[in-house]
């Protein structure tokens, strides 16, 4: 059975290791260079060094650019790997040769999984280890792997992603019973669980860290009208390496800025700002502007100071492993759905 | 004796529409049982539900005296082609003889590749171009080289020629003559059935309407011509399968188990097909075969 599953995905096995040999050559090729462009880099000293870093700045921005696409990889396999796999069988009517043959139809469908997923997981890995390894020196340089446009692309989601889209995929071919269908299901619902734990979920795996600031300048302040009144935005500070979450501008008992007290503290700088202007922050203020901001923002200060929630760079590998987990278990659920689905309720 | 196919109660239902209902019929082993009966009558249903590919809604089956597919073994005895002979199209005929040896433990590489040979197929061909013929001859040898016990077909030789019918109908035979296996075969070319079957199954409005030896459906059932008259009058032996009056003549075809006495009557002989037709065609009162539920969902 093994070989079967082998021998219905020789086309698409053999094209997917085609698109793992072109990355890898190319990644090999460039990597090397790249990491002694860097190497010449920590070893600089003096001027040359920005234009050592400047030199690996400019250096193959188009691969970077196509690095980003493998955030594209989990759901291509998922739908070309997963949704077909039980879905053309039905479709073209081979499930009625299959499933009569001297093999359990829980084998059947075990040894699908096993050497799909393992196909998957091979092409997912090799695309992401060779490019993070590639990458090396521009997440150094960088140091925000962490940052979520980075996040996907690097360790061991990936490979999570894909096993999920892949199970994904089986799922609803299995349930659907209709490739295409099957496939669109796939896409949408790929990208809408991977967008919820990205945006909603990822940040709260591990409880951020809150930092307290006292309101200065550095991290800016914006005054904002809206019809619900004028708030207060306090600027969000980059700090080198974290993933920051949130920035709230709050007293010692943890309330907001009231809009009654924005009002009273930077009267100023309301009668100057236009009506319904930008945020203060930023622009070319005159000096009348100047003074009255530097007023608002020492009579907010007095009373509020800002915190900042923010993932330090440190766990970048706790939070791959806990969201890795989190997808593997969504697979396992549609994995044993599948089968169920299999097994009792198909035709 | 041992019995090849035992349905007891069988029914399966798609939403509110019995497919099958009320199915209870023994199949003795090694005969070769025809299945037939009018389109969307059930004759799938019940084979699909012999080999395992559906679930019964009520009732059960038993293969060789077993529960259908319940495992591995039991999927290796009973062979089963599928209407329209399904084949992995992208696929080769030595790579479909493969598929077989992977998956099944009897497999027989000898016999698999001693038929391809005599049908004259490259093994290099992908299945996909073969005619129908062809495809339909791979799909037995993938069914016959796994030795089965039991092997059942639905509409094997439907979409055939005549040419390849008859050679698909002669390596059936032959296999069936030296291997003495059980089968149950559906087609509606009452023809070929008659020429090959021993046993039939008459499924008809969801139900099975009758079930015996060819033989003996031959034996017992005539058609008698007279003048027009009431047939309630007829002996209680004589049970009316399908009636027709005109004015002055009445026909009707009437199961009877010995002789016909009454001199009034000119009695003939029935085809297995002209048995068949009768029962299709009529919802009399059919005594030993009746079953009362003739007609209703049709």
């Amino acid at each position: 059975m093994t070989w079967m599953t082998w021998r219905q995905m020789r086309a698409g096995s053999l094209a997917a290791l085609a698109v793992v040999a072109a990355a890898a050559i190319t990644l090999t090729i460039t990597g090397v260079h790249l990491s002694s462009l860097y190497s010449g880099y920590l070893s600089c000293s003096g001027f040359t060094c920005n234009a050592k870093l400047d030199d690996i700045g400019r250096s193959y921005r188009h691969i970077k650019l196509i690095g980003t696409a493998l955030i594209a990889v989990p759901v291509v396999l998922g739908v070309f790997w997963g949704a077909p796999l039980v879905a053309r069988e039905i479709e073209s009517g081979t499930y009625r040769l299959a499933w009569v043959q001297g093999v359990s139809r829980t084998r059947w469908m075990a040894s699908k999984l096993a050497v799909t997923g393992a196909a998957t997981a091979l092409v997912a890995g090799a695309l992401t280890f060779a490019f993070t390894w590639w990458a090396i020196p521009f997440d150094r340089i960088e140091a925000n792997r962490i940052d979520p446009s980075i996040f996907a692309d690097r360790g061991i989601v990936p490979v999570a992603y894909a096993l999920f889209a892949v199970a994904l995929g089986v799922a609803a071919g299995t349930i659907i019973r209709r490739t295409l269908p099957a496939m669109a299901v796939t896409l949408v619902g790929f990208i809408a669980v991977r967008m919820v734990i990205q945006f909603y979920v990822r940040a709260h795996l591990i409880a951020p860290v809150h930092r307290v600031f006292a309101l200065t300048q550095r991290f800016g302040l914006g005054i904002e009208r809206s019809p619900s009144g004028i708030q207060l935005q306090a600027g969000t500070p980059e700090f080198h390496g974290a993933w920051v979450t949130s920035s709230h501008l709050v007293d010692s008992a943890g309330h907001a800025p009231t809009s009654a007290f924005i009002n009273q503290a930077c009267r100023a700088v309301l009668d100057v700002a236009p009506p319904s202007g930008p945020p203060q922050k930023g622009g070319a203020p005159s000096g009348p502007a100047i003074q009255a901001f530097q007023t608002c923002l020492s009579n907010v200060g007095a009373r509020y100071h800002q915190v900042v929630s923010y993932q330090p760079a440190s766990r970048f590998w706790e939070l791959q492993w806990l969201e890795s987990a989190i997808f593997l278990g969504l697979a396992a659920v549609l994995i044993g759905l599948s089968i169920y689905w299999v097994r009792r309720r198909l035709v | 004796m041992t019995t090849a196919l035992t349905a007891t109660g069988l029914g399966k239902r798609y939403g509110r529409k019995w497919a099958l209902r009320g199915c209870t019929v023994e199949i003795p082993e090694g005969r070769v049982a025809g299945l037939v009966g009018p389109n969307g009558a059930g004759k799938s249903t019940l084979l699909h539900l012999m080999v395992g590919l559906l679930a019964p809604t009520e009732g059960s089956v038993e293969v060789l005296g077993r529960g259908p597919a319940i495992d591995a073994e039991q999927l290796g005895r009973v062979g089963f082609l599928a209407q329209d002979a399904p084949i992995y199209a992208s696929l080769s005929i030595a790579d479909h003889l493969r598929f077989g040896a992977h998956l099944n433990p009897g497999w027989d590489g000898a016999f698999a590749k001693e038929r391809i040979d005599a049908l004259d197929l490259d093994p290099a061909q992908r299945a996909g171009r073969l005619s129908g013929g062809q495809r339909a001859q791979l799909a037995l040898t993938l069914a016959l080289a796994k030795r089965p016990g039991i092997l059942l077909l639905d509409e094997p030789v439907a979409s055939l020629d005549p040419l390849a019918r008859r050679d698909f109908l002669a390596v059936l035979a032959g296999y069936v003559a030296e291997h003495g296996i059980s089968v149950l075969m559906s087609s509606h070319l009452l023809a070929d059935l008659e020429r090959v079957c021993d046993y039939l199954v008459l499924v008809s409005a969801a139900r099975v309407q009758l079930a015996d030896e060819v033989d003996d459906l031959l034996a017992t059932h005539r058609r008698i011509i007279g003048a027009r008259r009431d047939l309630s009058t007829l002996p209680a032996d004589q049970h009316v399968v399908w009636e027709s009056h005109t004015d002055r003549q009445t026909t009707a075809v009437i199961q009877v188990d010995g002789p016909i006495h009454d001199p009034s009557w000119q009695v003939e002989e029935l085809s297995l097909e002209d048995v068949v037709l009768a029962y299709m065609g009529g919802g009399a009162d059919t005594g030993l075969y009746a079953r009362p539920a003739l007609g209703v969902a049709r």
